[in-house]
């Protein structure tokens, strides 16, 4: 193995065009080691192309691509190669070899004497869920789903520390989809390996991704993690994709007061002590509070400030110590108007205010368990 | 009369088969030659398109000026007439390669040769197989004409028969070569069942 781990990939300004196609236009990321990062966007904006110049089937015409701070062009391609797990779009195993040769012939090019490869195929297939009965049959004896799990298992044989998965569950049914997806998730588990995942089905983003990078036209729109990319969509066409998944249909439309949390567990009255009002958020297990003067809205408190006070020697009523600023929200306020000002000003928690009463509290935190 | 027979026979077959295995030891290396340069296979296939335009007659006269008469001139006329199937139907086999299958083998890091000897072969066996066959069919048919080159062989007898109007002569000469038509015809069928038939590789893997 060139390199035992990757700890980062970097793809550096990386530009590919096809004539006067631009299929990467300038897309710079860093892909950290260990994460599964997914690669999203619709058809022909370019995500096997810039997966492809990961591994080398495709050069770039500029810019490059670092694998833990090495530029791979400086690499033996084969022995490069062979450092990389790669699943192809459409599975592509081997017709004239079965099973058990589609997973091994890796392994006896690598010069593996026969037993361990014959324990090292019988390891890949648990890990795959794929049964032994296979093992001695032709590729177009498969149905969708166990080719799939062949081309997956093919490309774990060497174990390496890098796996390239294009729409790996793309060609089957969404049921069996999803139940490749929940293997997936165990054998990612299990792998501990740095994974770059291709897909055009948001909902298997946001399922598998650590973080997910968006594209569109060769260039890259977003990257960010699910809640990221949820409730701060950098575009229209962000906010599209994210719509499409159903459980997010209507979040452009959502107000203030469709996500806000009750605030009953948060009220503590100007008047009270501050000891009080620390055994008061204990016992709500809350790390935050809104002070009320007469029912109006003064601002907010929190925990960590609380408990730092000097409250042992000097137990103050908690209208001495309390937060004026505060992010103040109407309930009728648009959602992602009230996410991004939240984002904009680094602040988790907002106050929901009508007429200077608090009627409900955002924690963005909390936001994506609402929706849900 | 008997031993003419068997003694004709005996070159018929040397014909044959020495031609068969010549166009096949060169034919095959052009074949991959050719894979690797897209001039060099335009112009070796293109120069099997012409020998193959060419009447089979034509091709045995022709060596005659070029390289006189006899065993030898013959077996490399009959090569000349037969390269054409081998290099093209191997060249066809190999380069006709399922896309996917080639980027798989790329992408898991076999090296050019390893993707030759371990894919696009394996692959091709049919389609070379097919073109061997072939090869071998009209090679005994080719070895029949070049007897009026010198060659030797079943031809002559036949051509003898012919020029005197000698029924048994004509049968002498005839039955055998068809019965070494018919023997390569069965034989190389059951090789191919046994050796090169994988369950229907169609791609049905792609669905
Ligand atoms: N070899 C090629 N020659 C010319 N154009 C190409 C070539 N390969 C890709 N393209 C074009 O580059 C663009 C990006 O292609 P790419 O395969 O990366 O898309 P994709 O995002 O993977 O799409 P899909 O989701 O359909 O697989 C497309 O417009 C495609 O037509
Ligand atoms: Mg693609």
């Amino acid at each position: 193995m060139i390199f035992k781990n990757v700890d980062s990939i970097e793809i550096v300004r990386l530009v590919k065009s096809y004539r006067d196609l631009m299929a990467i236009n300038d897309v710079s990321l860093k892909i950290n080691g260990k994460e599964l990062f997914v690669i999203i966007g619709p058809s022909g904006c370019g995500k096997t192309t810039l997966l492809k110049t990961i591994n080398r089937l495709i050069e770039p015409d500029s810019g490059g691509v670092f694998i833990n701070n090495n530029d791979i062009r400086n690499l033996d391609v084969v022995k490069l190669r062979k450092n990389i797990g790669y699943v192809i779009q459409q599975v592509g195993l081997f017709p004239h070899m079965n099973i058990k040769d589609n997973i091994s012939l890796i392994l006896k090019l690598e010069g593996w004497p026969r037993e361990k490869i014959d324990k090292r195929v019988k390891e890949i297939l648990k890990i795959v869920f794929l049964d032994e009965i296979y093992l001695r049959k032709f590729p177009n004896q498969l149905s969708g789903g166990q080719q799939q799990r062949v081309g997956l298992a093919r490309a774990l044989a060497l174990n390496q520390p890098l796996l390239l998965m294009d729409e790996p569950f793309g060609s089957v049914d969404p049921i069996l989809r999803r139940q490749l997806q929940d293997e997936f998730l165990q054998i990612k588990k299990v792998l501990g390996k740095t994974i770059v995942f291709v897909t055009h089905d948001i909902e298997e983003a946001f399922r598998l991704g650590d973080r997910i990078a968006v594209m569109k036209g060769g260039k890259i729109k977003q990257i960010g993690e699910a809640n990221d990319l949820i409730l701060n969509p950098a575009d229209s066409f962000v906010l599209n994709l994210v719509e499409s998944d159903k459980k997010y249909k209507h979040i452009s439309n959502l107000k203030v007061r469709d996500v806000m949390i009750p605030v009953k567990n948060y009220m503590i009255d100007s008047q009270a002590k501050i000891s009080d009002s620390i055994k008061f958020m204990l016992k709500n297990n809350t790390e935050f509070g809104i002070i009320v003067k007469k029912d109006k809205f003064l601002g907010t408190t929190d925990l960590k400030t609380l408990l730092n006070s000097n409250f042992i020697k000097n137990d103050q009523k908690i209208e001495n110590l309390y937060n004026k600023e505060t992010l103040k929200f109407s309930p009728e306020k648009p959602l992602y108007d009230a996410l991004a000002e939240m984002k904009k000003s680094n602040i988790s928690i907002a106050v929901i205010l009508e007429r200077d009463v608090p009627i409900g509290t955002i924690l963005s935190s909390e936001i994506l368990n609402r929706l849900i | 009369m008997f031993d003419q027979i068997l003694s004709s026979f005996y070159v018929h077959i040397l014909l044959t088969y020495i031609s068969l295995i010549l166009s096949i030891v060169i034919g095959i290396p052009l074949a991959v030659i050719s894979l690797k340069n897209r001039y060099i296979a335009n112009f070796i296939i293109g120069f099997c398109n012409l020998v193959q335009a060419i009447p089979s007659f034509a091709v045995v006269a022709i060596v005659v000026p070029l390289f006189g008469i006899g065993f030898k001139p013959a077996i490399l006329a009959i090569f000349l007439r037969i390269l054409m199937p081998i290099v093209k139907n191997t060249y066809d086999g190999l380069i006709n390669i399922d896309i996917l299958v080639l980027e798989s083998s790329k992408g898991m890091g076999l090296s050019e040769w390893q993707i030759l000897r371990y894919i696009r072969f394996p692959n091709a066996y049919p389609s070379i197989f097919a073109g061997i066959k072939f090869a071998a069919i009209l090679s005994n048919s080719v070895a029949i004409l070049t007897a009026i080159i010198g060659s030797g062989g079943l031809g002559s007898i036949i051509f003898e028969g012919l020029a005197s109007f000698n029924i048994n002569k004509i049968l002498a000469g005839s039955i055998p070569a068809i019965l070494i038509a018919l023997f390569m015809d069965i034989s190389f069928s059951m090789i191919e069942k046994k050796f090169f038939t994988y369950p229907d590789i169609i791609n049905k893997n792609h669905p």
